[in-house]
């Protein structure tokens, strides 16, 4: 039988018409029930995910896209008569953390056949602003280790539930948890998520350099009236020797702005106002914070620049190219193996006061969550003792439980036995570490300082013009706070 | 006798038109319905996005032209992107089109091995920009990176490349010439269509080489320098990859182009509705140039065959 033009032309319109109405039905077909894919447990990339550094980590996408990068999170995966599965999502990419996070998941997992959590990562820096898209597709997972600083943003954005009836249903309370980690995640009365660290900012140091330099090592204790900014500048630039690939610099911090807290607080300083309705930026004492900051760079060159650190801080500080490093206190663990490294830790400097920052994480419980029995098993294993002991032993996470302690003091590595851990603790303990202007605007503040913050340290601008281009811009951000989302106390 | 058909034929001949018309929309079905839900629809609905402050989380408020104005009058950082969008675009292309084409007219020339050389100036052009990203950056570094080290055996002193406001969108410009091979391909493919009668008669005529390509092969082949041109500037306006990868925009903004910036709005600060009116500004800013590249291409844009 031969074909005609016009029978080939039908049966192409026939086949038209069954894709399209497959594309049709494809379209409007709901997302697959819950089958949530396992990430695999450890990405590593070149640079901690939680770490700021001035080398972004190495994730990037080819196009913009709304997409998680790993499949999308079924939503609260219903209880089947045998297993419930438990979403987790976590930024933590990186070994030691990633290694230490899969133990503890792996852990719960063996001790609760019937509650299986599954790990989903979302490498690189966009992790929060994925979980934002998520929310929009109601597709959030049931438990995410987030950062305290996004928690008013995410509350406002009921993207997280209140956790305080989970925590009750599992025996947890209040008490269990040093004060000032409690009251970063009460928001009117409920608890929007439960704290497990703090992650207290500290300087580390190369002994060997100072060594080599015939220069003291710094002082082991917050407040020594001898340590001061000027004397650490005083120290970097005896450390600071060589030049092109192989120089050492004395000093060196993260070029994002929020490491400019310790040298604000310092001094007296603030960014914001105390019920953080009005920007303080301008203030005589945080203009010479941020002055100080950049002529590390500019004036005093003890810090190197942005294109000086192009490999990346941990692996100039292993190179022994950077006598001292200011972060927080578990990047010990990123450096603990590095063969003849021979680091402590030593605190902040002071001006007139001894301060440093000491940004929290916690575990909070996604919205649309329904499976609260399951996921309040799960979360409470990952917020007791016995569940972040791995966390605190393993990566020197300064737990924000009062009963995990003993295990903090007591690291599994026995190089990081040596090191100096009471100085993250007292940091917390002691009153040091200070709370961060963190409000529900807190992701665009950030952003609007940081792009301002690159002029400044390229020595483009003074830190008196920084401020005041930014000063109007903070109040502005800060007036558009509804009232019902303030009463957040900071991070 | 009048060739005259009878109705019955005529009625017949337009059903059978009808029936034919029908079997082809029948038949582009599925890309018209793929064009609606996944192009149009969503073109629509930025449309409607850009008039309304929108962040995901609440539903989307309408402002009325709120975004553009802010666009327009209020926001420094829009004309900083626009600028060194343009700056990136008006360099990039010139040099991009007139590299591409010296390539292509080497390429073309009779020699052993020819297609081994075809193939090493192209593998660039498919390389992912990502990846072909993390290699410049290595190159451009300012310490160990081979351009310094190619400059101080020239004897000049080093640069910053990526790291200095000054020379960073100068970089991308280099990183992006790297990937000239689509370009070329199209000129190569052009050139071996040029009637080689044309160069017999004019090197009868005693022309020298500079003349005939001047008065023979350029303009034989101003189809197809046009179409580079064109796709050429609506892709270097749409420039993200490498400041996504290299850069993020800085530093201090100098490498922020328009739609890293548009990025930036929607993705980070999650200002939908503004980031839906930054793309419009984009639409309109692309059309224009390609209405008046279209308007200015009569006057030097000759088709084998047209007739003036």
């Amino acid at each position: 039988m031969t074909m005609t033009r016009r029978g080939l032309l039908t049966l192409f319109g026939q086949a038209g018409v069954a894709s399209g109405a497959a594309m049709l039905l494809a379209a409007c077909s709901s997302t697959p029930a819950a089958q949530p894919t396992t990430a695999p447990a450890a990405q590593p990339t070149s640079a901690p995910a939680a770490q700021p550094t001035t080398a972004p980590a190495a994730q990037p996408t080819t196009a913009p896209t709304a997409q998680a990068t790993t499949a999308p999170a079924a939503q609260a995966a219903p209880t089947s008569a045998t297993q419930a599965t438990v979403i987790y999502s976590s930024p933590d990419t990186d070994p030691p953390l990633s290694l230490a996070e899969a133990s503890v998941v792996k852990s719960f997992n063996d001790k609760n056949p019937k509650i299986q959590i599954k790990i989903q990562l979302f490498p690189g820096q966009d992790f929060y602003d994925k979980l934002r898209v998520l929310n929009a597709a109601n597709q959030m997972p049931n438990l995410i280790n987030m950062e305290t600083k996004i928690l008013p943003d995410y509350v406002f954005r009921k993207m997280v539930i209140d956790v305080g009836d989970m925590m009750k249903a599992n025996g947890m309370s209040q008490d269990e948890f040093w004060p000032r980690q409690w009251q970063k995640h009460q928001f009117n009365g409920k608890t929007m998520g439960v704290p497990i660290e703090a992650e207290d900012v500290v300087i580390f140091y190369n002994k060997k350099l100072f060594d080599k330099a015939g220069v003291p090592y710094p002082p082991k204790q917050w407040d020594d009236p001898s340590w001061t900014w000027d004397k650490l500048v005083e120290t970097a630039t005896k450390l600071t020797q060589g030049s092109g690939a192989t120089k050492v610099w004395g000093y060196n911090q993260s070029n994002w702005w929020v490491y400019d807290y310790p040298h604000i607080w310092s001094r007296g300083g603030t960014v914001t106002n105390a019920d953080r309705t009005k920007s303080t930026i301008t203030m005589p004492e945080t203009v010479e914070a941020f002055q100080f900051r950049a002529d590390l760079i500019n004036k005093y060159k003890v810090h190197p620049t942005a294109a000086d650190m192009t490999e990346g801080i941990q692996r100039l500080f292993s190179a022994g190219r950077v006598a001292m490093n200011l972060t927080w206190c578990e990047w010990a663990y990123y450096i603990i193996d590095v063969p003849d490294l021979d680091f402590d830790m030593a605190p902040a400097p002071k001006v007139k006061i001894a301060a440093t920052r000491a940004p929290s994480d916690l575990i909070a419980v996604g919205q649309g969550t329904k499976d609260q029995e399951s996921v309040g098993t799960a979360l409470a294993y990952l917020t007791k003792r016995e569940g972040i002991k791995q966390m605190v032993v393993n990566v020197g996470m300064v737990p924000a439980r009062k009963d995990s302690l003993e295990d903090y003091l007591k690291p599994d590595n026995s190089k990081a036995q040596k090191l100096n851990w009471n100085l993250p603790l007292e940091g917390e303990s002691k009153g040091y570490a200070k709370y961060q202007d963190v409000t529900v605007k807190w992701p665009e503040m950030d952003k609007l300082i940081t792009a301002e913050h690159d002029v400044l340290l390229a020595g483009k601008e003074t830190a008196e013009s920084f401020a005041k281009n930014l000063d109007p811009k903070i109040n502005e951000l800060l007036a558009s706070i509804p009232d019902e989302a303030r009463g957040f106390v900071g991070d | 006798m009048s060739a005259v058909l009878s109705p019955s034929r005529v009625s017949g001949g337009r059903r059978l038109l009808r029936q034919e018309a029908i079997d082809g929309y029948l038949c582009i079905l599925p890309w018209i319905l793929g064009f609606v839900i996944f192009t149009a629809g969503p073109m629509l609905a930025s449309v409607y996005l850009s008039l309304t402050e929108y962040d995901i989380s609440f539903a989307p408020k309408f402002i009325g032209l709120k975004n553009f104005q802010k666009m327009l009058f209020d926001d420094p950082l829009y004309w900083k992107s626009l600028y060194n969008t343009a700056y990136y675009t008006f360099i990039f292309v010139p040099v991009h089109l007139v590299i591409a084409l010296l390539a292509a007219l080497a390429l073309n020339l009779k020699l052993r091995a020819i297609g081994f050389f075809r193939t090493v100036f192209y593998v660039p052009s498919i390389v992912p920009t990502v990846a072909s990203a993390f290699l410049w950056m290595w190159i451009f570094n300012p310490d160990y990176g081979l351009a310094n080290n190619l400059l101080a055996l020239l004897g000049l002193p080093p640069s910053k490349w990526l790291f200095d406001e000054d020379t960073a969108k100068f970089s991308l410009v280099i990183m992006s010439l790297w990937g000239l091979g689509s370009a070329m391909i199209i000129f190569l493919a052009d050139l071996q269509n040029v009637p080689k009668s044309l160069y017999e008669a004019a090197a009868i005529d005693g022309t020298g080489p500079f003349h005939r390509f001047w008065y023979i092969t350029v303009p034989m082949i101003t189809p197809v320098i046009f179409f580079n041109l064109v796709v050429g500037i609506i892709g270097s306006f749409q420039i993200f990859t490498v400041a996504f990868v290299a850069t993020q925009g800085g530093p201090n903004n100098a490498t922020l182009f328009y739609v890293y910036y548009l990025y930036n709005q929607g993705w980070q600060f999650l200002h939908m509705g503004y980031a839906s009116a930054l793309a419009w500004g984009l639409f309109v800013i692309v059309l224009l140039f390609t209405l008046a590249q279209l308007a200015l291409a009569r006057r030097w844009v000759y088709y084998e065959g047209e007739v003036r």
